[in-house]
């Protein structure tokens, strides 16, 4: 906020000028302006040079300046690159990256393998269409296994909560079931292949020519 | 194929991508005399600013490939102009200026063939040589200026560019580009204060 009594800055001028205050610096400016010869000279000032510099002239390059230009320009349409190239775009360039894509294509298969193990393992309690063919399609080594598993990770303290979490989903109905599996085999890979490409992704990298 | 001029410099950048030599020609049309004002108002030679000016095209045409859409192509190219213009500055010290033809100019027909032709605007006979007058006077003072406040003061006030694109152009923090500006302004009213220039 500029002191009634003292002149405006150079800088403030300038900025007043283009328009660049705040709004409460701009009207503050402005009040100043209107009672300060001073001021008001330098800012008249500023914009005769700002005037006078916009209105300076365009050069002109010779007229052969295009042609010179062009005929050291490569023109051609980019050649279709052979499938493999395009493919190897999409591999990780680093043992980093190989970790990453790994993990995350391994991610979601082993959600899945989880997914349909516990759908095995539940018992038939529902009689919807896809989810009783499901379950009762299931093979009962696997129910085992799955019944096994579940029965350690809530005995062995490690998680009396996932007791709970599994009771709440045991509730659910079979369909209900299906559309998180659908889900979760749409989102995951998905969510996998954005990690590739966040890793593959230059950091810090700008893409000008020079 | 005709390129319409409501076609922006990205979409000629990708017509271009494609092998369209209209969209090269079209992109050379609209910078060409920007590029080329902003490099010879810089080194003041004719002959080194059409080199300067070439040689920046050259390079951006024939690095489309890598131009990231993220940033306005206008910036791009000012910026390799400016680039390759300081370093050429750097390399060679060009003091003196002159409107009416390369200062490497022996005979008549030299300075005829590298006198600088301006675009031409609507003024009577008396207005353009008190116009001509005045702009040769802002141009020896805008000779005079650092290079880099020169950069900054043309592309604001000559090409209009904002602070913000400016501070891309010459990679330095945008600070840094008001400050340049501030002090290329304070000197160019020192240097043109015997003049009588209207708003």
């Amino acid at each position: 906020m500029p002191n009634p009594s003292q002149h405006l800055s150079e800088w403030t001028i300038e900025q007043f000028a283009e328009g660049a205050l705040p709004a409460a610096e701009q009207e503050s400016a402005a009040a100043h302006l209107a009672g300060c010869a001073h001021c008001a000279a330098e800012l008249e000032a500023y914009r005769a040079l700002a005037h006078a510099l916009s209105s300076l002239p365009r050069f002109e390059p010779s007229p052969s300046f295009a042609d010179a230009v062009m005929a050291r320009v490569r023109v051609t349409p980019p050649e279709p690159r052979p499938l493999a190239e395009r493919l190897a775009e999409w591999l990780p360039s680093t043992t980093r990256g190989w970790l990453l894509a790994v993990g995350a294509l391994a991610a979601p298969v082993l959600s899945l393998i989880a997914a349909v193990a516990f759908i095995l393992w539940r018992p038939v309690a529902s009689d919807d269409g896809l989810g009783r063919v499901i379950l009762l399609r299931g093979h009962s080594t696997l129910r085992v296994w799955a019944e096994e598993a579940l029965h350690r990770a809530v005995t062995s303290g490690l998680a009396s909560h996932v007791a709970s979490l599994y009771q709440s989903v045991i509730d659910v109905p079979a369909h209900s079931l299906v559309i998180a599996l659908v889900v979760l085999a749409i989102t995951v890979p998905i969510s996998g292949w954005a990690l590739v490409r966040l890793v593959r992704t230059p950091m810090g990298k700008r893409t000008y020519a020079n | 194929m005709t390129l319409a001029l409501t076609q922006t410099d990205h979409d000629l950048v990708a017509l271009a991508r494609t092998g369209s030599e209209k969209a090269y020609r079209e992109l050379l049309d609209r910078y060409q005399r920007p590029v080329f004002s902003l490099v010879y108002r810089m080194v003041r030679d004719r002959e080194l600013a059409e080199d300067l000016a070439q040689e920046t095209f050259i390079k951006v045409f024939n690095n489309l490939q890598h131009f990231n859409p993220k940033y306005k192509f206008s910036s791009w190219i000012f910026k390799i102009a400016s680039n390759l213009t300081i370093d050429a500055l750097r390399k060679k010290e060009l003091d003196t200026i002159s409107v009416d033809g390369s200062r490497n100019a022996v005979t008549t027909d030299e300075v005829e063939a590298t006198r600088i032709t301006v675009e031409s605007r609507d003024e009577n006979p008396e207005e353009l040589l008190e116009a001509k007058e005045l702009g040769a006077e802002i141009e020896e003072a805008i000779g005079r200026l650092r290079a880099e406040y020169r950069t900054a003061i043309l592309l604001r006030h000559v090409e209009g560019r904002p602070y913000e694109e400016i501070a891309e152009i010459m990679g330095i923090p945008l600070g840094t580009v008001k400050t340049y500006i501030h002090r290329a302004r304070a000197e160019l009213r020192e240097s043109l204060a015997h003049l009588r220039m209207e708003a």
